[in-house]
């Protein structure tokens, strides 16, 4: 009687996890579809021609861009320098060092021959205290903000004081923006600035592409796998899900790498969140909440062709600390907003993508790793036969490597950043061989990120130690 | 009844057009991915559920099994067609650069010779059939290359290659190349591109391409830009932001004809709009028609008269009104008339700037601070009191405009 008690429940719950699978597959397949048929129809929009009349275009409108920097000493010096050498006409930079304790400062006061100012960054959203501010001596308005110790979002949000544009951009001090990603960004809000609030961009990894005058010049695939497993990662996430989101005005999440915002839209929101983990993708769940209850019309969009280079980390300890650190501010993003979930008052937010993010990305993982968990379980008690349970892990493994191909070839036939074959092809081999080991390795971290977040742990910067990039000397 | 029912009817079909419109613009193409999307999935989906029932459902005899084994079938073949797909994807454009690499040559050379008299119109035809767009990179090479007689003569050829007719029928699909087909017609004489062009203008698809618009100025006539400006009056920023700098040759016409008209008689976006543009021409806005402006209801309409109000030559009136606009209830108007305050350096809104720099908004307070720190010794002096008597957010505000002025004092 046990017995058959022990087998029918475990069947609930491996059937359930099977279901569960399925369904969170076809939801990614069916956005990556959605985002191939967009990204073929919008993503030549955007001629030479088209972009040099804008750049001289008197209307184009200013922009503050807002770089948070913590012991970022190793590549503060290439990625500012890249960020003063964008092609937009009318821009500032706003670097907030939050109380690194290497020597960022310096190598930024003396890169960019910084002087002390009698600037005072005072605003609207209260921050930790600002030390001093600093501004370059050289003809490019360069301002640098040296403040105490609060965390990412309040470093942002010190930056959001100082900026006078009406737009800013929040770019990590560790990332190459493209040369035209700002234009492309600006150009995106510019398509309806009444109701845009926020705009996010692509992120991608940078590891052992060339980089020449804070520009990346020969793209190219990493050397280490794990970099290039996460290359595919990061394509899958943002060529194919955030497309498809965005085509909702359902996107609650926009890179805290890369993302364009309406200023006045931050400070009506209130800033960033300097408790949250999350601070990126919390501003903007906070963001979609504010503007369905106030009732304005409002959109929040993704566009794939400009593209901010970061490095990605290259050893598994720290990959560990960032995918917990996450994981937590998934969670915690999510928890904080949870009057959201399957409420009809907040749309398509509420009824598909917060559930959506709640059910399959904050508790996918623990399905997952039961589903493995369970497997094992069946084949050592006997409960399930060995072929069927390699049958039903094939299944799920061909359906992820099904997901990452598909990625890559969105890559290549829509934004294709990687002309040559080698690389390519090395590229749809980390989409197949991440799907053995890489991604239960990320699960399992993720899993450890929940339960840390369940039990409240809090985390500062999600700092990682640089290797710095990869930069060509001329000779 | 019919009389009675007559307005109705008429309101219910012009709401059903501006529905349908609206839709078209934003709803329809997002529909059309959907639905795209859908289809390709259920194509996907459709061989699992064949190669069940006839393929492996007689090996095994449960279906769930039989379904699994289906479906890793159909991802295996899934992803062998997208590896094939990219690595014959790239085969196919390295060929299609090899053979253009080698027929243009040829190409140029009998469009060469067909300039100079000699008739190569046959050798081009069996050249169009077989590559046609190195035949229509080429010419369009010559095209933008040479201008005078020879012009009209590639001209006359692209006629006699039928590449006219392609182009036009490619621009009016407004599929992916139609930019490309836009582009060239914008290379041939007005006499040809014009008709190609105007009727763009009503295509929903390609209304707001800045392409057309760039193309169409090349050939077009006086009255066409009347048309062209309140056009781009109605188009998305973005597009009126590209435009900006190709109109500008042509702003003394638009400003004396076209704008007043758009402000007569356009809609509040065209309005928007149109006051957008004559802002980035710096065109000043005459005080009769920016008073009635002025009284528009719509915020962004009164921000963007002030601005252009801001080109006049300051006089009394100017002057009173910019005073007048720091009450308006909008905080858009306010800042743009506390930017102007700043620059005309106006006493006269001394009391009313120094009330707003305790404003609840903090970036009015901050505005009017700045505003204030440009107005000279009294302005310096509240802000220097404000360090002093004020609470901590004023006198934040005034430190940093303080500090700003110093900046601009040393640079």
């Amino acid at each position: 009687m046990l017995d058959i008690l022990v087998h029918r429940v475990y069947f609930f719950f491996e059937s359930g996890i099977i279901v569960y699978v399925f369904t969170i597959n076809f939801i990614y397949f069916f956005l990556t579809l959605i985002a191939y048929f967009s990204l073929r129809k919008h993503h030549l929009h955007f001629t030479p021609v088209e972009q040099d009349a804008l750049l001289r275009s008197p209307l184009l409108p200013a922009l503050s861009l807002i770089v948070p920097a913590y012991n970022e000493s190793a590549t503060c010096r290439e990625s500012v320098g890249g960020m003063l050498r964008l092609d937009y006409p009318n821009y500032e930079v706003v670097v907030v060092n939050d109380g690194s304790k290497d020597n960022t400062l310096q190598v930024l006061i003396e890169t960019f021959h910084l002087y002390k100012s009698a600037q005072v960054a005072s605003g609207t959203l209260v921050t930790k205290p600002v030390k001093q501010v600093y501004q370059s001596a050289d003809p490019v308005r360069l301002v640098v903000i040296d403040k105490v110790n609060g965390g990412k979002a309040d470093a942002i949000n010190v930056g959001l004081n100082a900026a006078t544009s009406p737009l800013v951009m929040v770019v990590d001090s560790d990332s190459l923006i493209e040369s035209t990603g700002l234009l492309d960004m600006v150009k995106a809000y510019m398509e309806d600035p009444e109701r845009i609030i926020a705009v996010g961009g692509t992120v991608r990894a940078v590891n052992d592409c060339d980089v020449e005058h804070g520009r990346v010049k020969t793209i190219r695939t990493a050397k280490s796998h794990l970099a290039n497993f996460q290359s595919v990662e990061y394509l899958r996430a943002f060529l194919g899900g955030r497309v498809g989101f965005s085509l909702m005005n359902a996107l609650l999440i926009i890179s805290g790498a890369f993302g364009l915002f309406r200023r006045d839209a931050v400070l009506e929101a209130g800033g960033f969140d300097g408790d949250s983990i999350g601070e990126d993708m919390e501003l903007v769940v906070r963001m979609h909440r504010l503007w369905l209850e106030k009732k304005k019309p409002y959109r929040i969009a993704y566009v794939a062709a400009p593209v901010c280079w970061t490095e990605v980390p290259d050893s598994l300890k720290i990959l560990h600390r960032q995918r917990k650190r996450w994981q937590r501010g998934t969670v915690e993003s999510l928890w904080r907003h949870r009057e959201m979930l399957f409420n009809p008052r907040y749309g398509v937010v509420g009824m598909f993508a917060f559930p959506y993010f709640a059910i399959f990305e904050m508790l996918g993982p623990a399905v997952e790793f039961l589903g493995y968990f369970l497997t094992i379980l069946g084949l050592v008690f006997r409960i399930i036969a060995p072929p069927i349970a390699i049958l039903f892990f094939s299944v799920s493994v061909m359906f992820g490597i099904l997901l990452s191909t598909s990625a890559v070839v969105l890559e290549e036939f829509t934004i294709c950043r990687f002309p040559s074959w080698k690389h390519s092809n090395r590229l749809f081999f980390s989409a197949i061989a991440e799907n053995f080991g890489f991604r239960q390795l990320l699960t399992f971290w993720r899993v450890q990120g929940l339960i840390e977040a369940i039990k409240g742990k809090k985390g500062g910067w999600g700092a990682m130690e640089r290797k710095g990039f990869n930069v060509v000397k001329r000779a | 009844l019919k009389r009675r029912w007559r307005p109705h009817v008429g309101r219910a079909r012009r709401l059903a057009k501006t529905w349908w419109k609206a839709f078209r613009r934003t709803g329809l193409g997002r529909a059309v991915i959907l639905i795209k999307a859908a289809i390709t999935m259920a194509v996907f989906l459709y061989p699992v559920w064949w190669l069940h029932i006839n393929v492996v459902s007689s090996r095994i005899s449960e279906v769930p099994l039989s379904l699994a084994v289906s479906f890793i079938g159909v991802q295996i073949a899934g992803i062998c067609v997208q590896l094939l797909a990219s690595t014959s994807a790239k085969k196919v454009e390295s060929m299609r650069t090899a053979r253009s690499e080698r027929l243009r040559p040829v190409i140029r050379g009998h469009i060469a010779a067909q300039l100079t008299g000699v008739d190569r119109l046959t050798e081009l035809r069996v050249l169009r059939r077989r590559a046609i767009r190195d035949v229509e990179v080429c010419l369009v090479e010559y095209l933008t290359a040479i201008g005078g007689e020879a012009h009209g003569r590639i001209c006359e050829l692209a006629v006699k290659l039928d590449l006219v007719k392609r182009w036009s029928r490619r621009a009016r699909r407004g599929r992916r190349d139609c930019k490309q087909a836009v582009e060239y017609l914008g290379q041939l004489t007005p006499d040809l591109a014009r008709p190609a062009l105007l009727p763009l203008l009503k295509n929903p698809k390609m209304a707001f391409e800045p392409i057309v618009y760039r193309a169409l100025l090349r050939c077009a006539s006086s009255e066409d830009l009347s048309v062209l400006f309140r056009n781009a009056a109605s188009a998305p920023l973005s597009v009126q932001a590209m435009l900006a700098g190709e109109l500008r040759d042509h702003a003394a016409v638009l400003t004396a004809v076209a704008l007043p008209a758009v402000l007569k008689d356009g809609t509040p976006h065209q309005i928007v709009g149109a006051l957008r543009m004559g802002a980035a021409w710096r065109c000043p806005l005459p005080l009769a028609v920016g008073l009635a402006m002025m009284r528009n209801h719509d915020p962004k309409v009164r921000a963007g008269a002030l601005k252009l109000i801001g080109f006049n030559r300051l006089d009394r009136l100017t002057e009173n009104l910019i005073v007048y606009s720091l009450d308006d209830p909008d905080p858009q108007v306010k800042i743009v008339a506390m930017a102007l305050a700043g620059r005309f350096r106006l006493a006269a809104g001394l009391s009313r700037l120094m009330s707003l720099a305790h404003h609840d908004d903090g970036e009015l307070g901050r505005a009017a601070c700045m505003t204030l720190s440009m107005l000279g010794a009294t302005g310096e002096a509240f802000l220097q009191n404000e360090l002093v008597t004020s609470d901590a957010r004023s006198a934040g505000r005034a430190a940093e405009s303080l500090a700003r002025l110093r900046l601009l004092e040393v640079a």
